[in-house]
């Protein structure tokens, strides 16, 4: 086969002159040459010395056949830490039937051809869900998968190693999760649905970026990293403990970070992240930058006591009918917040509430409140006592309450 | 595995899944508040908290002062928790979420 030079046209207008048809003459001189490499790659793929090609040509069962046996090419490669092997997989179907595509060497990766979730395993969704058909990580320790869509299937990830990256890939229930493993890899742009990313059982401490799931998600004890991450509700350390570090994370359902009517803590940082009803920890000892949630949340009927900044709540929220004995600046609930029925031992700066807050629900109020105020008509601050002091407070009255 | 907490340093709890009745899951969702309400939450919150052994705190302690920040006179050091994951025979993982100078930080491992 001849080689043909794309950039170096001149020395093609030099053989024919630089006028139109010479310039069609090379262009279709390349579009040969290009052909006749395409014509010669041999049947499922190319391989070079750290890569082999999967071209996805034939059915979505031919396809896999040729994925597995680039697998198997790959294993007799060498693969070391210093002799990476990829699989690069062309988009298409994969059809692995009810066996699953075990990935278990060390520095083999598998990345799709575009980038996209376009190496798509079709099998259809069979018991058990954690094997059919699908892709599992089994117990490596270094690996990168990029592109990997096994549509409602569990993407099984049956490893905890940090050398484990998986990027752009997407499962059903179940997936980058399993009850037998924490999560300790990192995940970027993956997207799974209920019981994923460590589920509602494991430690999920690795590093999570832009990552989405259903409920029950993120683990029992979410200590990793979680970053732009979204899930639906009972997540990221439902009824466990959420001691990681949370940024712009949103749970759509109740009871997350830390959230329950029993036993959460929230003792991690989280910032800019929103949750809605019983989230935030029924102990809340962290440190809460920008969030919001809603009802029943930051400490409950526990401990809020944590340092909370610029943090939203609704009824029921701040150490409801717990201790509200931690930071608070600039805050805002509803009804029955900061320490309401409980006590309100903290430190209260600029916070809001509507009504029956404060100590106030029959609670009592030994922290120090500064320009707090109660928005509801005819709603006072609870006496102090045991030190408290409240220093240009307003009422709901608009009149200004300095106590102590 | 286990899931050891301290929030005290020195002292170190497991916490353990704790199974509730339906009838004790609609009082807990419940949205009036009741006494029995409280009672049940101090007692779950109690069952979630398991005794280690001597030999684990010891383990565990040890392990927490290797990570520990050197803290000098004239900081203020806070734990906050110090959760820990042990295999029966060495910790797997961990974290500590701490303030130093009322700064919130974190030392995995």
């Amino acid at each position: 086969m001849n080689y043909i030079d794309v950039k170096n046209f001149r020395k093609y207008e030099q053989l024919f002159g630089d006028n139109g048809p010479a310039k069609i003459g090379h262009v279709n001189a390349v579009i040969k040459g290009l052909n006749e490499a395409i014509a010669n790659i041999p049947t499922g793929g190319l391989t070079g010395s750290n890569y082999v090609y999967v071209a996805a040509d034939g059915t979505d069962v031919q396809n896999a056949a040729a994925l597995q046996a680039a697998y198997v090419t790959a294993q007799g490669m060498s693969p070391s830490p210093t002799n990476r092997i990829t699989i690069v997989a062309a988009p298409g179907y994969y059809n692995f039937g009810t066996t699953p595509f075990v990935m278990n060497t060390d520095c083999i990766d598998l990345v799709s051809l575009d980038g996209n979730r376009s190496i798509i395993f079709n099998a259809p969704y069979a018991s058990p869900f954690y094997s059919s058909g699908t892709i599992i990580l089994d117990f490596v320790s270094n690996v990168y998968v990029r592109g990997v869509d096994v549509q409602t299937k569990a993407f099984a990830v049956e490893t905890y190693y940090p050398g484990v990256t998986i990027e752009n890939c997407k499962g059903g229930q179940f997936s980058f999760s399993s009850s037998f493993f924490n999560m300790g890899s990192r995940f970027v742009d993956c997207e799974g649905g209920n019981n994923s990313f460590g589920g509602n059982t494991g430690n999920s401490y690795g590093t999570f970026i832009r990552c989405k799931a259903g409920s029950y998600s993120f683990g029992l004890t979410a200590s990793g990293t979680f970053t732009d991450c979204t899930s639906g509700g009972y997540s990221f350390g439902y009824n466990g403990t959420a001691n990681g570090t949370f940024t712009n994370c949103t749970s759509t359902g109740s009871l997350s970070f830390g959230g329950s009517y029993s036993s959460g803590t929230a003792s991690g940082t989280f910032l800019n992240c929103k949750s809605v009803d019983v989230s935030f920890g029924l102990v809340a000892s962290g440190t809460f930058t920008n969030c919001t949630a809603g009802n029943d949340s930051f400490g409950y009927y526990g401990t809020a006591s944590g340092t909370f900044t610029n943090c939203v709540g609704s009824s029921s929220c701040f150490g409801y009918y717990g201790n509200a004995s931690g930071n608070f600046y600039n805050c805002r609930g509803t009804f029955a917040a900061f320490g309401s029925g409980g006590t309100a031992s903290g430190s209260f700066n600029s916070c809001v509430a509507t009504s029956v807050s404060f100590g106030g629900g029959g609670g009592t109020l030994t922290g120090k409140l500064y320009y707090c105020r109660l928005t509801q008509s005819g709603q006072n601050f609870p006496t102090v006592s045991g030190g408290g002091i409240t220093r240009l407070c307003i009422t709901g009255s608009n009149v200004e309450n300095n106590q102590g | 595995m286990k899931n050891l907490q301290s929030i005290e340093e020195g002292k170190w709890v497991e916490l353990v899944s704790v199974e509730l009745t339906d009838a004790e899951k609609s009082l807990l969702a419940s949205k009036e508040h009741s006494d029995e309400k409280l009672v049940l939450i101090q007692k779950i919150q109690n069952e979630s908290k398991k005794a280690v052994s001597a030999s684990v705190a010891k383990k565990a302690n040890t392990k927490y002062n290797e990570i520990k920040p050197i803290v000098e006179d004239t900081d203020v050091y806070e734990l906050i928790a110090a959760d820990f994951i042990f295999d029966d025979t060495d910790f797997v993982a961990g974290i500590v979420n701490y303030r130093l100078n009322e700064e919130h930080k974190q030392i995995r491992f």
